[in-house]
């Protein structure tokens, strides 16, 4: 069956042809919509978790796309320990949130269209995961982004959806540009697109620098694939769209804007570790950019209400985290919290979603008190929760922890300092969504009147739950999968003891400080009031783009648009005028009357029999 | 059938050309019969296209299913027909856009005969350019496709459309007189006093100071036809005002018939005086992309939105003829095509939300999508295919050119790709404004697209998703072509 693992795409972009052709057209809300998706999706996690015993056979297949040139480009997929578990986190996150969607989104006019647009997502990203060229991993990176923006702007009646998908869209692209222009570099300097061809060229130093030393070389291309990387994970300057994407429908937060298509550029890294992996200013950079975006968001993440944003400013930052491991050099680190954090944190927005299928709010100061009232989500939620923290033996811990040990061990302090200090600030937030959600009396009347979400929802909740608390196991796994060897790094107890102890200390305050909070903020009390705002701006990055960077485009743009009709334009009609001024001046002159012809013609050639005598007397 | 198949070329100048004389006899109250005689007329092209793209002999290349019947010997003027591996996609691009493009005109009810003799009349001027390989003839089709516009801007357009359709005409036979003096140049100065493009190629010899101006003289020419900047005013004026079929043909078809002269005239021709131009032509077609991208950012006219994003796109076809090299001249023959089905289906949506909306104001507009989801998905796929999302062609046709003039001139890949973001900017403030959020009042009974309005969509939309998918269904037809004009080039 593993031979068959390139299939698995395939089979979701039928689904998603079915689904659209079929049941989009009639706007069918009947469960039987979602078949054909979590039918494919399921067939897609087997064939995913049969791949994941035979990565080492180098399974790979491939077929002509496009023949230009001297140049065939070839499609195709290739397993190998990172793709093949890639697939098993995108399949299996995948498989939860189609089966829980079939509970949330019951009843929704757009029930069979969400279903299609899912199984075109799993089915691009599956792809971008199992893609043996650069071509095809860009092909799909940029497929990804579109099912992205189709669902965040689901409900496009909403303006702030409608708004946010083109934010997303947009900004994500502006990284692309440097993708793609860092691809078209590497495939001529290597002469293919195939991955472990450059790979190969890389190791054996014959890539040929188009310009500079071949060091320079590299660290440019290695920069611009990461401009891609930063728009696709959300990284600092370029996170902005990924709070606004929550408009989106709950499960697609999870699926998408947690799990799997935000850790794209995270992968992207990973994938072209060979190249991020031979520059030290490439791997700087890759480190200042994640550390700081992991402090970044979790210091904003203190200060939302909306449960969905909190959620998103956290997975900015733990994008942050990785992209920091990945940069310290540790790759299997990056990727195993990958893999630990695509459980935990989709748990944790669909037990979101879960409670905001019961209050109808998203704003947690409307919530409290719903542990008594939905105990399925509130312990699945805990147990999200706590993982993210990072508390021993969840899987957070082990993850965490070996993000942290990469950054002691590679004596980075900038590194370590964001690393303990973003831990700390991770186990503050989180008690304070779980304190406000699911603590307290409640603060509002469908908060009073909440239940728990049906089976078809609670149970992809407990199996996802089962998965944040266990996948710690999976770490020498990832390890051998991804270096061929299977020892577990060695742990080292003093750090991981300070870790826990920094994350109780969070716990601790952040219940201290909200177990008997009500519609106020005690955070804006205890801090100074100039920096909360700063926090609750969130640093002012989002009004720097809207006021600025926005505003200066649609400037270009209307004043382009008027030298275009008034200045180019204008010296057109200049011309046509003048030309049509000229013809009225001298229009008299065929008035039609044949004796002023004749009399014109008369003194014409007197005059040039006057002017040849007068030339040659 | 065996007389069809020797002169299939002919049959594609032929049939909508005698289909136009036959509608002239038909009553014109008699709307249905003269709406069904263009449908089949085109439809017909269409087949006929495509069994030229089925026996295209791939392997062998060079121009193929030639005709050729001397016309005026003493002069070296000879009715002489051919389609190598570029023109023979730009037929097919014909054929689809005519035929979409009468189903998308079945709402005209003012004067339909006329209308649709004259459209004909038209198309069979565009067949005649691409299927010519006499530069007389060439020319002569030339002026048959520019001239009906001026007529079907004039009496069915809409807006400033006497204006427009002034500026559309004079601006063009602007350009036809460089062309024509160009023309005859190269015919005094050509050995055997030919017309004939092969036996030019074969025997004239041009010094490299007559190549350049000469040259200059066809870039100029045609480029006008090609909307390069700054050149380019009269077509946002054109497109939007002519009806949406004219539309469709102008920007589809007519646009790519200026890019195809530089091409088949200008760079095979006189190959030293394209490669001393190719870095003007090369910047100039960056400022087409980026300025024309800025321009449809700054409209509020949703007609003259995509006008200009074809000013814009244009820019990418020029771009990738500067680069001449195997990948950008396959990027930009490629472009050709899925620019042409791209806005022609673009025409087609913006004509069919006007005639139910009755206003172009995207400002006016909002949540369509509710009430036209089939409109919404067809220009979101058209969309796609504008900024070049990958699985439309215009993926295929935008990367190739980007990657392949990356090796002529670096610098242009660099600005000419941020065109893409600026596309995207645009293109998706549209869909938002047209398509998504709340929608106004007075639009609740908006219709979606009904019967005969959904062939350009459904067509259209088809065709984008399968060049980019299986973009093989073009390239390799372009390759050869490519390949031919490349070794005219001296590049291969």
């Amino acid at each position: 069956m593993a031979e068959y693992f390139w299939t698995a795409p395939l089979w979701c972009v039928a689904a998603s042809l079915v689904t659209a052709l079929l049941f989009v057209p009639r706007r069918s809300t009947r469960w039987v919509s979602a078949l054909p998706t979590i039918l494919a999706v399921a067939l897609s996690a087997l064939l995913a978790l049969s791949a994941w015993g035979r990565y080492a056979d180098g399974l790979h297949v491939q077929a002509k796309w496009l023949v230009v040139g001297d140049w065939s480009i070839s499609v195709g997929a290739q397993l190998d320990g990172l793709s093949a578990l890639m697939m098993v986190i995108v399949s299996t996150v995948s498989l939860a949130v189609q089966v829980y969607s079939v509970g949330y989104m019951a009843g929704d006019s757009g029930f069979a269209r969400y279903f299609a647009v899912m199984a075109l997502f799993t089915a691009a990203m599956l792809g971008l995961v199992i893609a043996d060229n650069l071509l095809l991993l860009y092909m799909s990176w940029e497929l990804v982004g579109l099912c992205s923006y189709l669902l965040i702007g689901f409900w496009y009646r909403k303006p702030e959806a409608a708004n946010a998908a083109k934010k997303a869209f947009v900004v994500t692209r502006f990284g692309d540009v440097g993708f793609l222009l860092g691809i078209i570099l590497l495939s001529y300097a290597a002469g293919t697109w195939q991955i472990t061809e450059i790979e190969a060229k890389v190791a054996s130093g014959t890539l040929n620098p188009l310009f500079g030393s071949l060091p320079q070389f590299v660290t440019v291309v290695a920069l611009l694939l990461f401009c891609g990387a930063v728009g696709k994970s959300a990284q600092f300057p370029l996170h902005i769209w990924l709070p606004d994407a929550m408009e989106g429908p709950t499960p697609v937060s999870a699926l998408i804007h947690a799990a799997t298509m935000v850790a794209a550029g995270v992968f992207l890294v990973a994938r072209t570790f060979f190249l991020f992996a031979v520059s030290p200013t490439a791997m700087q950079v890759v480190t200042v950019v994640g550390g700081f975006t992991a402090f970044m968001a979790a210091t904003i993440a203190l200060t939302q209400f909306d449960i969905k944003r909190v959620l998103a400013y956290s997975t900015i930052s733990q994008l942050g985290y990785m992209m920091m491991a990945l940069g310290l050099g540790d790759r299997v680190a990056a990727m195993f919290h990958l893999g630990t954090h695509a459980y935990f944190k989709s748990l944790l927005f669909l037990t979101a979603g879960s409670v905001i299928h019961a209050t109808h709010t998203q704003d947690m100061r409307e919530m409290g008190g719903l542990y008594g009232k939905m105990k399925v989500t509130a312990i699945t939620a805990l147990i999200g929760a706590l993982a993210l923290a990072g508390i021993f033996p969840l899987s957070g811990f082990w993850s965490k922890d070996e993000i942290l040990l990469a950054a002691w061990q590679g004596g980075h302090p900038f590194a370590l300092t964001m690393g303990v200090l973003t831990a700390l600030l991770t186990a503050f937030y989180m008690t304070r969504l779980w304190v406000l959600t699911f603590l307290g009396e409640p603060r509002s009347e469908h908060a009073g009147h909440a239940h728990e979400s049906p089976a078809v929802m609670s149970v992809p909740l407990l199996l996802l739950a089962v998965a944040a608390a266990v996948g710690g196991l999976a770490g020498g796994a990832v390890r051998s999968a991804l270096e061929g060897s299977g020892e577990h790094a060695s742990i080292s107890i003093p750090l991981a003891l300070g870790a826990t102890i920094v994350a109780l200390i969070g716990i601790f305050a952040g219940y201290g400080m909200y177990r008997s909070a009500g519609k106020e903020e005690p955070l804006q009390r205890r801090l100074p009031a100039s920096l909360y705002t700063l926090l609750e701006r969130k640093w002012f990055v989002d009004d720097f783009f809207t006021f600025v960077v926005a505003r200066l485009v649609l400037l270009a743009a209307s004043v382009i648009a008027w030298v275009d009709r008034h200045v180019v334009d204008g010296i057109v009609n200049a011309v046509a005028w003048f030309t049509g001024a000229t013809g009225a001046r001298l229009r008299w002159l065929t008035n039609g009357q044949a004796q002023f012809y004749v009399l014109v013609l008369v003194i014409s050639i007197l005059a040039t029999v006057a002017a040849v005598l007068n030339r040659f007397p | 059938m065996d007389w069809i198949t020797k002169h299939a070329l002919s049959l594609t100048i032929l049939v909508p050309f005698v289909t136009c004389l036959l509608i002239l006899l038909v009553p014109p109250e008699r709307k249905t019969v003269v709406r069904v005689m263009a449908a089949v007329a085109s439809g017909i092209t269409l087949l006929i296209s495509l069994w030229l793209c089925l026996n295209f002999d791939v392997a062998k290349g060079g121009i193929q299913f030639e005709e050729r019947l001397e016309w005026l010997p003493m002069t070296g003027v000879s009715y002489h027909l051919g389609v190598d591996g570029v023109s023979i996609t730009l037929v097919l691009l014909t054929a689809f856009i005519i035929f979409t493009g009468v189903f998308a005109s079945w709402t005209i009810e003012h004067r339909t005969k006329d209308f649709l003799a004259l459209l004909l009349f038209l198309v069979t001027g565009v067949f005649g350019v691409f299927v010519s390989v006499d530069l007389f003839f060439f020319f002569l089709f030339y002026e048959i496709a520019v001239l009906p516009m001026y007529l079907l801007i004039g009496i069915w357009g809409t807006g400033r459309k006497e204006y427009a359709a002034m500026k559309l005409t004079l601006y063009l036979l602007l350009g036809s007189a460089f062309i024509l003096v160009g023309m005859l140049a190269v015919y005094f100065l050509s050995p055997t006093k030919t017309f004939d493009i092969p036996e030019l190629l074969a025997t004239a010899k041009f010094t490299t100071e007559q190549q350049r101006i000469l040259f200059l003289l066809f870039y100029v020419g045609f480029g006008i036809l090609a909307g390069i900047w700054p050149l380019h005013t009269w077509s946002p004026d054109g497109h939007a005002s002519a009806p949406t079929a004219v539309s469709m043909l102008h920007a589809g078809v007519l646009m790519k018939l200026g890019a195809f002269g530089v091409l088949r005239v200008g760079m095979s021709l006189l190959p030293e005086g394209a490669q001393y131009w190719a870095p003007l032509m090369g910047t100039i077609a960056v400022i087409n992309i980026i300025y024309g991208a800025f321009s449809a950012m700054g409209q509020t006219d949703l007609k003259y939105v995509i006008a200009y994003s074809s000013v814009s796109h244009m820019g990418v076809v020029m771009l990738g003829l500067a680069g001449m090299n195997a990948i950008s001249l396959t990027g930009s023959t490629m472009q050709m095509f899925a620019h042409g089905i791209m806005t022609g289906l673009f025409f087609a949506l913006v004509g069919l939300v006007y005639e139910k909306s009755h206003t172009r104001d995207i400002l006016k507009m909002g949540g369509f999508a509710e009430k036209m989801p089939g409109i919404a998905v067809a220009f979101v796929i058209g969309g796609l295919s504008s900024f070049g999302l990958p699985g439309t062609g215009g993926f295929v046709a935008e990367f190739l050119t980007f990657w392949g003039v990356w090796q002529t001139y670096p610098w242009m890949t660099y600005i000419g790709v941020a065109g893409v973001v600026i596309t995207a900017t645009y293109v998706l403030r549209v869909v938002q404004k047209v398509f998504f959020g709340k929608r106004p009042e007075g639009y609740d009974d908006l219709p979606d697209a009904r019967t005969t309005e959904w062939v350009a969509l459904v067509v259209l939309g088809a065709v984008i998703i399968l060049t980019g998918v299986m973009p093989r269904l073009l390239t390799d037809f372009l390759n050869v072509g490519v390949h031919d004009y490349l070794r005219l080039l001296g590049k291969v």
